[in-house]
This record gives C-alpha cells, sequence and structure tokens, in this order.
C-alpha cells in the first residue's frame, strides 16, 4: 500500500524533532552525570553521532521501498506472516514506549505542580490530546509540529536566559575526559533513551518527495543534529550551574535550575518551562501514536481513525497499568528496545534486502 | 455527532470534580521571612512573621495589613511547619519566602539536614536570601515584629543593597545547595544582629561556614569586600577605605572600578597558590588630595598596595584556620591537577595549601575635584 | 501552485486573442469571462434596423439607458447613431480592447446587427456615488467612507468601479424554493484559485433552502468546518476590502439584501488585518497588526492566567503584587473563577443592552453600567480590584479585534480555557490551548490551511501577515508582478555626497 501524502524535507526536520524532542530532556543532565559524571556531554556527543549513524542505516533500508512504510516493506522483505509479526513487534515497541513516556511525563507532572490531582484525570486528559492529535492526517500533523517548533526555539530562549543569569562555575566540567573513555562510553546506553524517536524514520520516509535523493535525508540529519545541540546545551549549561554531587540528587536538574530563576514581574519559570515542555511531550506521544496507527490499519484491517483510538485506548490502559501497579519500567529495557527496533532489525532487514536482492516491485505483482 | 458528545463529555467532566490543588490566595497566609533554631531536646524552633489582613467591621470595603508573629516547636522542621499551620488560619507556605534565617546554633549543625525538607517542596522559593543571625533567630525576627518601621522587605532590601556595595557575597538557598554539595569549594552568610544601642537590626558581617556547618567565624564587612574582590565579585559598587601608614588620621576611600586575577600554582612540600590581584580603583575620599601630581599617585598606589596585602595576607590566615575554602581552591586543583586533589582529597584539604596574596592598587581616573 | 496554473491560463488565451480582436459579441463576452452582469439586448428600430445592445449591468444606469439611448434609437430615422442619439459621450470604434476597456467604465456598446464590425460606446453611467452609505462597524480614519448597501446590484457596481479589470467574473445563483434571493460570486480570473471556485460552486449546488432568511444560512452550509469557534469567512461591509482581496485571489460572495460581502478562503490572520493598515505608514502598519494579534492574545488568555496565578501559581508573581492582589481578594466571598464568570455575564448584559439603544444613551450607560456598576461591586465585596481590572482589560482588548466573528470566538474560548485554569491551574491552561492548536492546523477553509502563515509554518509569508511590509516587498501578490520593481529608482546621492 503506497501512501499518497508528500512532506519536504523541511517538514521531515519538524516531525523528527518534535519526535525526538521530549520528557527525557528534563532528566537528561542527571543520567549523564550519574553515567558519565562532568564528561555527560561527550556522551551526549557520542550518542548523537550515533544516531546520525543509524539515521544514515535507515535511509539505505528506506530508499530501497521509496514511498513504503516500514509495515509494507517488512512483509516484501520476509514474507507475508514474518512480516506480520514484525509489524506486530512494532506496534507494541511503540505503545511500550509512548506508556513509558506517558508514564515517566505523568509522574514529573504530579511532582512539580499537581501533587493532588488524581492520575487517572490526567491520563484521561492525556489520552484526549493523543487521540485528538493522532487522528490528524500528516498533512495536519505537520502542520501543528512545524508552528509548535516555535516553542521548542522559546524553551531554548528561557534556558539561555536563565544561563545567563545564574552563578556558573566552568571548572565543574573540567577536567574534560577525566572519567576515562571506556565509562563515556559505556554512559551512552544511558542517553539512548534521550534520542528516542529517530526510529520512526522507519515510517515517515514514505511520506517524503524524490525519497532516492540524498536531498531528502537532509531534513533527519539537520533534525538529529539540532537535537544534539539542544541536549548539549542542556547537559552543559547544567553541569556549569550545578556541582556534581548536586546533579546526582536533582532527578530533574532542568527545573530545578528553572525553579530558581526570575525576573522582576515573573519568578519560577520552570512553571512556565513545564507547561511549553508539557506541548513538546504532547507532541512525541502523538508523532508515534500516528505512526503506530498506520501499522495497525494495516494490520487489521480498519480506518486510520479507528486505529488511533484502539491504540490511545491500550496506551491508557498499559499506562495506567504501569502506573496504579507502580510497576517502574526501567530505562535500561527502553535502551535494549531502542537498540533492538532501531538499530537491529533495520541491519537485518537491510542485509536480507541486499543478499536475497527484495525490491519494491515485488509488491506489486503480489497485489 | 458522536465526537461533538463526546467532546462535550470531556470538557464538562472536569467541571463535576473538584479542584485537588487550588491554594487560594485569598487563604494562605504568605511567609515572607522564617528563621529556625535549635531549641531544648533536640528540639528546633521555627519563628515567622505571617501577614494578616483584617478586615474592619464597619466599613466593608476596608482593610488593613497586620503582621503576626508565629512559632511552632518541633523535633523536625516540618514538624514545626505542621505546628505553625495549627495555630493560623490557612497554610504555612515558603512560597514567597525572601529571606531565610538560621539561629547560629542550628548552623553550627550539619545545615543540609534542616534545609532538605524545604529543598524538596517544589514550591518553596528557592531565590530566597539566606542569612544567620548571631544569637538566635527567634531574637530577630521577635524584634521585627515588634517594631512598626522595620516590617516587610527590610530584611531582603538589607542583604540586597549589601550585596551591591560588594559587602556581602550573593548567596541564595538555590546557590547554597551547589555550595554543600561541592567538596572543593565554601561560602559565606550575613550575619545579622540585633543591635542593643538603637535597637536596629543590622548586617555585622559573614560568617564563614566550611563543608556544611558554621565555623563559627565571622569576617567584618571590610574583609569580605576584600575577600570578594579576590574572588573576582565586584557588584555595582565596592568602596574601602584604608588608613594610610605614617600619615596621622589620613583616611582614604576608594572604590574599585576593575579587578583582575592572576592565579599560579606551585608545589614544594605544600601546595604554593600565589594570587597576584590588580585593582583599579577611583579616590572617593581624600582629604590631603595632591592627586594631580604623579607622585602622590605613586606613592599612593604603593601604600595601598601595601596595606591591600597585608590584610589579605591575614584574611587568608583566617580562612585557612578555619578551613574555609572560599576561592574554590579545592576545586581549581579538581579542576586543573587532579592527580594533586587525589592525594590530599579529604575534608581538611585545605591545610596543605598555603596562599601567598600579592595586592597592586592603581589609581586610575580623578573625580570632578582635584 | 496556483502561481503556475495562472500562467499558463494567461499563456492560452494569448494564443486565442488573434481572432479575439475582431470586434464581435462573442468575443466581449469571452474576454469577459461571461461574467453574468453582462446584459445584451436585440432592438429593432422605426426603419427596422436591428441593433444590439451590450453593457454591463451594474455599471449602467438604467434610466439613462432607457430615456436616452434606447428610446432615441427605436426611433431613429436614419442609421445616423452619432447625430440622433443625444448622449454626452460617444465614440466609434472598431477596437475589441477600446470596448471592453469603456464597457467597465459604464459605457455601453451598440451593435448593428447587418455584420458591420464597427461599435458606438454610449455613456450611461450609474452615479451611485452618494447613494452608498458609510459603513459602520468597520470604520477607517483614512480610507474610502463607502460601504456596500442592500441592494446587490449597487454592490457589483461598487466591486467593479474598485476593480476595473475584464477578468472579473461576475455568477449568479438564485436560491430558495419558497422565497428565493439572488446571489453573486464575483472573483478575478486568473487570480482566483480554481480549485477554490470549484468546492464553492459544488457546495452551492448542495445548497437547498425553502427560502435565505439571512446570510448566515448560507456561510453555515458553505464552511468547511461547524464546529469550531473559527470563522473560515470574512464578512466585510468595505467594498474596498472586498475589491482588494480580489486582486490578492480571494472570492467575493455577494447576497441580495445584505450589506455584507462574505470574502472566501479566509485564513486565521486575515481576521486581524484592516484597510487602514495598508493606507498608513508600513511601520504603523505592522504596529497595529502586531497589537491585535496580542490583544488577542491578552483576551483569550488573561483571565484564565489570572485565575491560575491567584489559585495556583502566585508564587509566581511579585511579592508586592502578591500582598495587593491578597488584599483585595481577601473580603471576596466566591473563588476567582466564579468572580470572573460575575463579572463577565454582568459585561456581557451590559454589551448587549447598549447595542440596542439609541447611541447618544449608549454612552451614558457605558458609563453608568462600567463605572458605577464595577465600583459599586468592588465597595460590596463582591468582586475584587484584581478581578475588576483583569475583565475591562479583556474586554479593552477583545475589541481591538476588528472582526467581530473572530471576536466572539474570544468568549466561546475564553470560558472553557478558565474552567481549566481553575481546576488545573497552568496544566488546565496548556491542556486547553494544545487543543485548540491541535484544532487550529487541523481545520481548512476551502482546501488551504487556515492558519497559515503558523502552521504550516512559512516564515516568509509573516511578511504580510504578522508585520506588514511596504507593498512592493510583498511576494504574495501575483497581479501585481512588478510592483517589485516600483522601487528600482534609486535615490538620487550623488546631488548630495553627505
Amino acid at each position: 500500500m503506497k501512501v499518497k501524502s508528500r512532506i519536504s524535507s523541511f517538514e521531515l526536520f519538524f516531525v523528527l524533532v518534535h519526535t525526538m524532542v521530549g520528557v527525557g530532556l528534563l532528566s537528561l543532565p542527571y543520567r549523564t552525570n550519574i553515567a558519565a559524571g562532568n564528561d555527560g556531554w561527550i556522551s551526549v556527543l557520542i550518542t548523537g553521532i550515533m544516531i546520525q549513524l543509524i539515521v544514515l542505516i535507515i535511509w539505505f533500508l528506506c530508499r530501497k521501498f521509496p514511498n513504503l512504510t516500514l509495515y509494507d516493506f517488512s512483509q516484501v522483505i520476509l514474507g507475508k506472516t514474518p512480516g506480520s509479526v514484525v509489524n506486530l513487534l512494532y506496534i507494541l515497541y511503540t505503545l511500550i514506549v509512548v506508556s513509558y513516556v506517558f508514564v515517566i511525563f505523568l509522574e514529573t507532572l504530579k511532582r512539580w505542580i499537581l501533587p493532588e490531582t488524581p492520575a487517572w484525570i490526567l491520563f484521561l486528559m492525556g489520552g484526549f490530546l493523543l487521540i485528538y492529535g493522532g487522528t490528524s492526517t500528516i498533512k495536519q500533523m505537520v502542520a501543528l509540529f512545524s508552528f509548535l517548533f516555535l516553542f521548542i526555539l522559546l524553551l531554548c530562549f528561557i534556558k539561555v536566559l536563565v544561563f545567563h543569569d545564574s552563578p556558573k562555575d566552568i571548572r565543574y566540567l573540567l577536567p574534560i575526559g577525566s572519567n576515562g573513555a571506556w565509562t563515556i562510553l559505556k554512559s551512552t546506553s544511558s542517553t539512548f533513551v534521550s534520542f528516542l524517536g529517530f526510529e520512526t524514520l522507519l515510517i515517515y520516509y514514505a511520506f517524503m518527495k524524490q525519497p532516492k535523493k540524498l536531498s531528502a535525508m537532509k531534513g533527519a540529519f539537520l533534525a538529529v543534529l539540532f537535537v544534539i545541540l539542544v541536549y548539549l546545551f542542556i547537559v552543559i549549561s547544567s553541569t556549569i550551574l550545578l556541582s556534581p554531587d548536586e546533579i546526582n540528587h536533582t532527578p530533574e536538574p532542568v527545573l530545578y535550575i528553572l525553579s530558581a530563576s526570575g525576573m522582576t514581574l515573573i519568578s519560577r519559570f520552570d512553571l512556565i518551562f513545564l507547561a511549553i515542555m508539557s506541548l513538546i511531550v504532547v507532541t512525541t506521544i502523538i508523532s508515534y501514536t500516528f505512526s503506530a496507527s498506520i501499522g495497525i490499519s494495516k494490520l487489521i484491517h480498519v480506518k486510520h481513525k479507528t486505529s488511533v483510538i484502539l491504540f490511545g485506548v491500550f496506551v491508557l490502559a498499559v499506562s495506567a497499568a504501569f502506573y496504579y501497579l507502580e510497576l517502574a519500567i526501567p530505562g535500561q529495557w527502553i535502551n535494549l528496545l531502542i537498540i533492538i527496533f532501531g538499530l537491529i532489525i533495520p541491519i537485518i532487514l537491510l542485509f536480507i534486502t541486499i543478499i536475497f536482492k527484495r525490491e519494491e516491485s515485488s509488491i506489486h505483482e503480489k497485489n | 455527532m458522536k465526537k461533538t458528545k463526546l467532546l462535550i463529555i470531556l470538557l464538562i467532566l472536569p467541571l463535576i470534580t473538584s479542584c485537588w490543588d487550588e491554594r487560594l490566595l485569598k487563604d494562605t497566609r504568605i511567609v515572607y521571612l522564617a528563621g529556625f533554631d535549635t531549641a531544648e531536646n533536640n528540639n528546633y524552633l521555627t519563628t515567622t512573621i505571617i501577614r494578616d489582613i483584617i478586615i474592619s467591621e464597619s466599613n466593608r470595603g476596608h482593610t488593613s495589613v497586620s503582621d503576626e508573629l508565629v512559632m511552632g516547636k518541633g523535633s523536625t522542621m516540618s514538624e514545626t511547619g505542621l505546628k505553625i499551620n495549627r495555630s493560623v488560619t490557612g497554610d504555612f507556605d515558603l512560597a514567597k519566602a525572601r529571606v531565610i534565617m538560621f539561629g547560629k546554633e542550628a548552623a553550627e549543625k550539619d545545615i543540609y539536614r534542616l534545609l532538605d525538607g524545604i529543598y524538596r517542596n517544589p514550591r518553596v522559593n528557592l531565590h530566597s536570601k539566606f542569612a544567620l543571625a548571631d544569637n538566635t533567630a527567634n531574637e530577630i525576627i521577635t524584634h521585627l515584629a515588634n517594631d512598626e518601621m522595620q516590617k516587610g522587605e527590610f530584611l531582603y532590601e538589607m542583604i540586597a543593597s549589601g550585596e551591591e556595595n560588594t559587602e556581602i557575597q550573593e548567596i541564595t538557598l538555590r546557590s547554597i545547595r551547589t555550595y554543600l554539595f561541592d567538596d572543593g569549594k565554601d561560602f559565606t552568610v550575613p550575619v545579622l544582629s540585633l543591635d542593643e544601642e538603637d535597637s536596629k537590626v543590622k548586617v555585622t558581617g559573614a560568617a564563614l561556614f566550611h563543608d556544611r556547618s558554621f565555623t563559627g567565624e565571622t569576617l567584618n564587612p571590610d574583609e569580605i569586600t576584600m575577600l570578594l574582590l579576590l574572588m573576582g565579585r565586584r557588584s555595582e559598587q565596592a568602596i574601602l577605605t584604608k588608613k594610610l601608614d605614617g600619615e596621622d588620621n589620613v583616611q582614604v576611600s576608594f572604590n574599585v572600578r576593575n579587578v583582575s586575577k592572576k592565579k599560579n600554582l606551585e608545589i614544594k612540600e605544600k601546595i604554593h597558590v600565589d594570587i597576584e590581584l590588580e585593582l583599579v580603583v577611583e579616590v572617593v575620599d581624600y582629604p590631603p588630595d595632591h592627586l594631580e601630581k604623579q607622585e602622590a599617585i605613586d606613592h599612593l598606589n604603593k601604600q595601598l598596595s601595601e596595606i591591600l596585602t597585608e590584610r589579605a595576607d591575614a584574611l587568608f590566615k583566617k580562612l585557612q584556620t578555619n578551613q574555609s575554602d572560599l576561592l574554590g581552591l579545592g576545586r581549581d586543583l579538581m579542576a586543573y591537577h587532579p592527580d594533586i586533589w587525589k592525594e590530599i582529597k579529604g575534608e581538611n584539604y585545605y591545610e596543605e595549601i598555603v596562599v601567598n596574596p600579592k595586592v597592586k592598587v592603581k589609581v586610575g581616573k580623578i573625580n570632578v575635584v582635584n | 501552485m496556483l502561481f503556475k496554473q495562472n500562467k499558463s491560463q494567461t499563456k492560452i488565451q494569448k494564443k486565442s486573442s488573434i481572432n479575439q480582436s475582431v470586434l464581435s459579441i462573442e468575443n466581449i463576452k469571452t474576454q469577459l469571462n461571461h461574467s453574468d452582469d453582462i446584459m445584451e439586448r436585440e432592438l429593432h428600430s422605426y426603419k427596422n434596423h436591428s441593433y444590439i445592445i451590450l453593457y454591463l449591468s451594474p455599471l449602467v444606469d438604467q434610466d439613462i439607458l432607457e430615456s436616452k439611448i434606447i428610446k432615441p434609437l427605436i426611433k431613429m430615422e436614419n442609421n445616423d447613431i452619432q447625430n440622433e442619439v443625444h448622449n454626452e459621450e460617444i465614440i466609434r470604434t472598431n477596437s475589441n480592447e477600446e470596448v471592453i476597456k469603456r464597457l467597465l467604465e459604464g459605457y455601453c456598446l451598440i451593435l448593428e446587427k447587418s455584420g458591420k464590425k464597427e461599435g458606438f460606446l454610449l455613456k450611461a453611467l450609474a452615479a451611485y456615488d452618494r447613494e452608498v452609505t458609510e459603513p459602520s462597524i468597520e470604520q477607517t480614519i483614512q480610507g474610502a467612507n463607502v460601504g456596500f448597501v442592500e441592494s446587490i446590484d449597487k454592490n457589483i457596481f461598487l466591486l467593479r468601479q474598485n476593480t476595473r479589470t475584464p477578468k472579473l467574473t461576475v455568477k449568479s445563483y438564485t436560491f430558495g424554493t419558497v422565497t428565493t434571493t439572488d446571489v453573486r460570486i464575483v472573483y478575478v480570473e486568473g487570480l482566483a484559485n480554481p480549485e477554490v471556485i470549484k468546492k464553492l460552486e459544488k457546495r452551492l449546488k448542495y445548497f437547498n433552502v425553502d427560502s435565505i432568511r439571512s446570510p448566515g444560512d448560507i456561510t453555515d452550509s458553505i464552511e468547511d468546518h461547524t464546529f469550531t469557534p473559527f470563522p473560515q469567512l470574512l464578512l466585510t461591509e468595505r467594498p474596498d476590502r472586498a475589491s482588494a482581496n480580489l486582486k490578492d485571489g480571494k472570492v467575493v460572495l455577494l447576497i441580495d439584501g445584505s450589506p455584507v460581502a462574505i470574502v472566501l478562503p479566509a485564513t486565521f490572520m486575515s481576521f486581524f488585518s484592516t484597510p487602514d493598515d495598508y493606507i498608513t505608514r508600513w511601520e504603523l502598519g505592522s504596529f497595529f497588526r502586531f497589537l491585535r494579534l496580542f490583544s488577542y492574545m491578552n483576551a483569550l488568555l488573561l483571565p484564565s492566567l489570572y485565575v491560575a496565578v491567584v489559585s495556583f501559581h502566585y508564587e509566581m508573581i511579585p511579592l508586592e503584587l502578591v500582598y495587593s492582589l491578597q488584599t483585595s481578594i481577601s473580603y471576596v466571598p466566591f473563588p476567582p473563577v466564579i468572580e470572573l464568570l460575575i463579572l463577565q455575564l454582568s459585561l456581557e448584559l451590559l454589551r448587549e443592552a447598549s447595542i440596542r439603544l439609541p447611541p447618544s444613551v449608549a454612552t451614558t450607560f457605558g458609563i453608568v453600567g462600567a463605572v458605577v456598576v464595577g465600583t459599586a461591586m468592588v465597595e460590596a465585596g463582591i468582586v475584587s480590584f484584581g478581578a475588576l481590572i483583569i475583565v475591562s482589560i479583556t474586554a479593552v482588548s477583545s475589541f481591538v479585534q476588528p472582526n467581530i466573528e473572530m471576536r466572539s470566538s474570544i468568549r466561546v474560548l475564553g470560558f472553557p480555557l478558565m474552567i481549566y485554569a481553575a481546576i488545573f491551574g497552568f496544566t488546565g491552561i496548556w491542556v486547553g490551548l494544545l487543543t485548540i492548536f491541535i484544532h487550529l492546523s487541523r481545520i481548512r477553509s476551502f482546501g488551504e490551511p487556515y492558519f497559515v502563515p503558523f502552521a504550516p509554518l512559512k516564515v516568509r509569508d509573516f511578511k504580510d501577515t504578522i508585520v506588514r511590509v511596504p507593498s512592493w516587498m510583498r511576494n504574495k501578490t501575483h497581479a501585481f508582478k512588478k510592483v517589485k520593481k516600483s522601487r528600482k529608482w534609486k535615490l538620487d546621492e550623488s546631488e548630495e555626497p553627505y
């Protein structure tokens, strides 16, 4: 099934940025600091470069099947039934990731501003936004994301403003590389989770105009680059503003720093930041929902709208289960999942494609 | 139609629920000043001033404001808060606190343990100033509550203006936490004391902290200005007054315009740190004058340099005895000489460091009057 | 896309224009795009000569036509139009271009049926000038004081006057099964997006009522989305504004008996511009544009922000402000959201009441209502100063919005936002805002994205939406492609070297 709508490389940029920048941003410095100390930013940089390479691999795979999503070409490559199994796995993976983001986000929200509000009503509101946002067409989603990109820039602006105002100590960043190459490399596994979202390229690439050309990838590369830069800034600024031991005791350093800042008219930037950040987190969820519902509608032959609602209900159920049963999804699991679904499966698919010379045309003969 | 129905339900749903996290402004008692002391039997005492709004019975539109002194005792900080809650209407809320004060005794313990509850609460204003009472915080706050003139923002403004004049290190609740978690850096906190003579609260100096507790030693405002200059910090103005040697009763006041600092590290049996401070100053008050002559300026430069070097030396001796590493030399070692740091790491690393300050004064711009 | 199509169309027209230069009724009609307001009438004179009279009906005064042209023509004894028909201006021509140009200026063409390729142009321009009314709502400071009237022909006359091009096309429809109402679509061929016209015609085809009571009947059934607070059709009572929109490639819908023109497709930002923006200098125009956008957000968000701050996040505002707010709030028995609702409601009452009053009373009434009632409410302790200030600022901000329909969207969205803010604080506000954003990015106006320079983000289009750049810098105008060159002349610097 070929997709009909087309987005430009520029629009792909917005989609990927919004899928990648999400709730992980708030606690990123905390995680990098625990894993790699003051060299967390190197770890972010290395992870970023690795993501760029993975994106390249995904591109190699996707360009062989122009205008086909992962859910379509998996069946071309592996055959009907194994392909469907892979599709199902991807949908389940997306379900877990969205639920994970949902729960983490909810906990953050409850910790910072709504300690008393019961979780179920927040779940319902999140579910409503997920379904309402997810039922749009790709064009409408891109429109929304491109508009909300202005808010990401606003977030960066607030962050720069606060960074400028706060007492800094550049020495916290030094000595560079003191934690040793091995620790830093190992720490990349915990920064990986912040780049969650690049794997949706497997689906969104199908919507590209001129998918064969390298220029189609410009948006994806720039998106990853943008995210790397934002993350680098967040990690470096947090390292400079807080002493190393302090970050280890501060699960959301980004918000903590903002909470102590203010201007004459408005203090407590953290509340504003969290409100804007919430918009960005919801876009991550919407984007994932959109990508998964394409798979669902392919798998069980329902309309896009129905599959979004289905997915939304499942997300609510799974995340509510996680939340109320107090099952914490460890970040490490998510890391493993990303590596499997973002890297290993695309590589396997790519190998099979190259070795057995699978092509797009084979699907047309069948249909 | 189904969709719109669903939408309407979703819109109405919140209406039937209550507002869980609501904290109406009219029900809260805003605390802008809180003091923490130790009390007998390992208890703590929290003293605050809470603003109350009184609606006059006769004229409904008119309200007046009164400040109420409230105290609470308990074995932990949060318990004292609960005690206070019981004695006033509304909630004890530190969200708008401007100054947090510690009594001397309380500060001599591990202050992080006391502050922990405050840091855990996301609503606390981390931008508030931190101060130390030279006796108990209770005493000062009680005094403030009785004195009509010195209410409200008084303490905050006083500390803020001290910061502007480079007489107080800029410290907020948020930056204290950074210091508390940093092994290679210490800080000072303004000391407030009640002047018995004119019964006013004044900033009398700064308390030296080491690690997480008050060392018991305080610096006078002059020393702090010197110290802050050595730290390379200069706020809007930094005025020092010095008595010149050899001349009777000749005082010179000058404002530091520009600070430049060079640090040099040398390792012998101990770690020697040479700090060369260059100050460009502007003379504010100098009765003998003659500053149009180059010799007079040179003379002044030389004398001031000598005096200030001496002072700086004395200051570092004081810091050394109290192990208070205000310049963050330990942090310097960590950042630039990690190997050395590894050797001397520990609570009392400052013993291994010898600081040789050298101050060079350059009289710059001449005022309107020559 | 649109641009390219236009180009190819003009090419086709050029090719066929070789034949079109010959003066004939068919050619003229083609060149006027078979607009429905072209009137053609055949006449037989007393001496049995046949003539065809062709004119654009809205532009022509029926009286003049009848008494000064048709009557003498019928009575004519010799076949000598120039001498026997008395008119202030008679032009004899065989040029097609001349004919079209004159037709648009209110002339009528007389052609002899016997095949002579020569026609006479006689002036019969209607002088409606001072019969039209001043626009009552959309007033400008320096713009023309001409408004649409109730007669559809006069309205088309006004549009034709402002948009003098043969490409202006009028299509007429009649709706209603019991009582009928005339509806006209006006657009500039080649500028208007053919997709939009196709969509509009399709939607009008489905439009089936027994009678049209108000323009609302039509707008309701041709709008893309009905369940939205955002209007997708721009109503204007100013011919100059409608004409400017025509020149920008929009389509104008006129309904008989209604003094407003419906402009479509309208985007979100088109409600934020006024004709004055283009009359004043661009800096000022941009400033007002910006002010309007700001005041819209202000009116939408201020009450909910106030509620959120006062009942959730008062730690955000300075201590001094907290004190003064607390002092004024503490004797009010209601929670802030109820306070605001009471005030909003009384404001709505005042607003509604003052519309029905004669203007001289309304002013007094406004003062009594706003000042006396407001102050009394505060004095009595029903509402606080804070709420009163917020509601007044909100009201003033909402009045900055030039369009009534857009203004009403503030009310429709503001109330739920306020209630959400009262329940969840900031969280409620962002949930509400995000819902609005998703909604805005989803709705379309005749196939074009509604929230356009923002979603999808087109920074280049900010030029004529958020700011109003000087007209020669605009890139939007297909019609005036050469406009860019209008600043090609250089300031003569050699004259004044310093």
